[in-house]
């Protein structure tokens, strides 16, 4: 078991390496990164002169190990927009970020939860066909959109909800500033509330379609037919026997739709105006600006890969026949 | 070994039967009476069905189809409601115009031929690259498996849409550098199914056989293995194709993909944010319920699709 995550963790580094370096020579074929950092009638010399202060006169595999080298000790460099370290600008957007992933991630694992047992165990009745229509619907709306129609009805037309705009949470909880993160916790939600279901309804309808047919095929083996034959309730029997084992196909989907919500994400914050990476990175990319577009790829794809090794772990953890080497 | 049990004979009139039976099992014919039949039994899937022949319709004759050149700017008529009708009283803007007197019709019409073009083009650039992928490490394994399966993984660690905006930005703007992209972005789902798929297949007795035959490597993996994992790899495809629309509904709302003066669906949604506050809400509601019905047929053609030629995944939520 140590040796499996021993030999996960390092392939996590191999991969987050392959990633650093596409994104290196990606952002690096896209131009001249010091084009939007000097002025626009900076004559060749003072460009040049730019270039090298910023160290991007030198061979590119240079600049790339030099970079990984300087990250590996912490520091990635100052953001040539911001002039501050590029780390300090990517973290000052990530919570925003985070809370919307998080939320939206725990909103659609407590929803699909119940309406795929529901379905499962009422297969073939309205019910099923009721929900099982609302997944479908719901798998086929772009987030986006959604989080249009959310702010046109209720933020436009009820007038109950704020139309755009983010309270940070996450954020001076993060400083210890324990006291400002409570009280404001109900305007959080508030301005939370619309984007959370905005990005959840795809991942809601996934998962409940997904955990529907687990149950379904659990339901169909043979110690639930003996556990109901030595007389278990039906409670005992799904959740003892049934709910159980369909977990382990489940918590797999679970953790890539964590990954899948950070693109949601990404484009819903557009919608809503909320402070987060998603238009970070878009402006960056924009503005040829290397040091911050590297720092928020790395931090993301971290997250990402993240997400699939605790997937993996969980997998040993719910089966034990499942044996991890 | 022991020796057949004597056999009542089979009338050959009987025998006969059976063989047309079977032969009519592999006609196309008889392969599309049997689709059609359990298409027409499930019932959604036949409205799907001739909802995406009208889409089709309108992407294929959006300029005869069209009242209006979508591009067409009216500063007198900005902001009109659906149902609008002109001084003269006729039906001018069905369902209305933007916020620079461009009738929203006419640029849903134009909008179908992006989103069908690009959700096709950019599957079967995803799929076949994917597949062939995937087909080549399954067989091939070792180092070649090895660097495949590697790539696989650091484009599964790349948030799409973080790929999506470098590459767009860096490529510039291009119905191609969309297929492009979003082609790109499907491969790994394909290549992972086709090299398990391959894995399988690889040791059948019909490859052994083949080889026995002399057959060359390029020849067993495309002649022999290939049509053997087609199957899921098809059902996977009718589902991609909606996402693959959804994607690019996405990148156009955030301004990557193609130019302006293109109309797409998500590039109208874009515009529409800003009007949201003055209560155009025509302006939001068409193009989004444009892609949500193209994509909830597409998705309950899928379902059908993987019911029908592949019972084995019934329920396995592959591909959703």
């Amino acid at each position: 078991m140590h040796k499996y995550i021993i030999r996960r963790l390092l392939l996590t580094v191999v991969v987050v390496l392959g990633v650093t370096l596409l994104t290196f020579l990606s952002i690096h074929l896209a131009g001249d990164p010091t084009f939007f950092f000097v002025s626009e009638r900076a004559s060749a010399e003072e460009r040049a002169e730019a270039r090298r202060r910023l160290g991007f006169d030198r061979p590119l595999h240079i600049q790339y190990l030099d970079f990984i080298v300087n990250l590996a000790r912490g520091d990635t460099g100052n953001s040539l927009q911001h002039r501050v370290p590029a780390f300090d600008v990517v973290m000052e957007r990530m919570p925003a970020t985070l809370e919307l992933t998080i939320c939206g991630f725990l909103l659609s694992t407590i929803v699909a939860f119940p309406i795929g047992v529901l379905a499962a165990t009422r297969r073939g009745t309205m019910t099923d066909g009721t929900l099982m229509l609302g997944a479908m619907l719901g798998q086929s709306m772009p987030s986006f959109w959604l989080g249009l129609m959310f702010i046109l009805f209720f933020a436009v037309t009820l007038r109950w909800m704020p139309v755009s705009g983010h309270v940070a949470f996450i954020k001076p909880l993060l400083e210890g500033r324990i006291d400002t993160a409570l009280a404001n916790l109900p305007d959080a939600i508030r301005y939370l509330l619309m984007p959370t279901v905005a990005v959840s309804v795809y991942s809601i309808s996934r998962n409940s379609r997904l955990i529907r047919s687990a149950v379904l095929e659990v339901l169909r083996q043979d110690y639930v037919v003996t556990a109901r034959a030595k007389g278990l309730n039906e409670r005992a029997v799904m959740t003892r026997h049934a709910i159980r084992n369909a977990l382990i196909p489940i918590v797999t989907v679970l953790a890539l739709q964590f990954a899948f919500l950070l693109n949601g994400v990404i484009v819903v914050e557009t919608v809503f105006s909320w402070p987060g990476v998603g238009r970070l990175v878009f402006d960056a990319v924009n503005q040829r600006d290397v040091p911050l577009v590297m720092t928020a790829v790395v931090l993301l794809s971290f997250l990402f890969v993240g997400a699939n090794l605790i997937a993996d772990l969980m997998y040993g953890f719910l089966d034990p026949r499942i044996r991890l080497e | 070994m022991s020796a057949p049990k004597p056999q009542p004979a089979t009338p050959a009139s009987r025998v006969s039967a059976l063989e047309r039976q079977l032969d009519e099992l592999y006609t196309p014919q008889s392969f599309l009476r049997r689709a059609t039949s359990s298409m027409v039994k499930a019932r959604y899937p036949v409205v799907a069905v001739v909802f995406l022949i009208l889409i089709a319709l309108c992407a294929i004759f959006a300029t005869q189809l069209a009242p209006k050149d979508p591009n067409r700017v009216e500063i007198f008529d900005v902001l009109k409601p659906p149902l609008h009708y002109n001084r003269d009283g006729e039906l001018e803007y069905v369902l209305g115009t933007d916020s620079t007197g461009r009738d929203v019709l006419s640029r849903a019409i134009y909008g179908a031929r992006i989103s069908f073009f690009v959700g096709l083009a950019a599957v079967g650039l995803g799929g076949g690259a994917g597949t062939i992928l995937g087909l080549t490490a399954g067989y091939v394994g070792g180092r070649v498996d090895d660097l495949i399966m590697r790539l696989a993984d650091i484009q599964l660690a790349y948030p799409f849409i973080l790929f999506a905006i470098m590459i767009l930005t860096i490529l510039g703007e291009g119905v191609l550098n969309l297929v492009l992209v979003l082609g790109v972005g499907q491969w790994v789902t394909y290549a992972r199914i086709a090299r398990a798929e391959t894995l399988v297949q690889r040791e059948r007795e019909y490859v052994e056989a083949v080889r026995a035959l002399g057959a060359t490597e390029w020849r067993i993996m495309f002649g022999a293995i290939l049509p053997n994992i087609l199957t899921p790899l098809i059902v996977i495809a009718s589902f991609n194709v909606a996402g693959v629309i959804l994607s690019e509904a996405s990148l156009s709302f955030l301004g990557l993909g193609v130019p302006e003066s293109v109309p797409t669906w998500g590039a109208m949604l874009a515009n529409s944010r800003n009007q949201l506050l003055s209560g155009s809400w025509w302006l939001a509601v068409f193009p989004g319920l444009a892609i949500m019905l193209t994509v909830v047929s597409l998705n309950i053609l899928g379902d059908w699709m993987r019911d029908f030629m592949d019972p084995r995944l019934r329920g396995s939520g592959q591909g959703l």
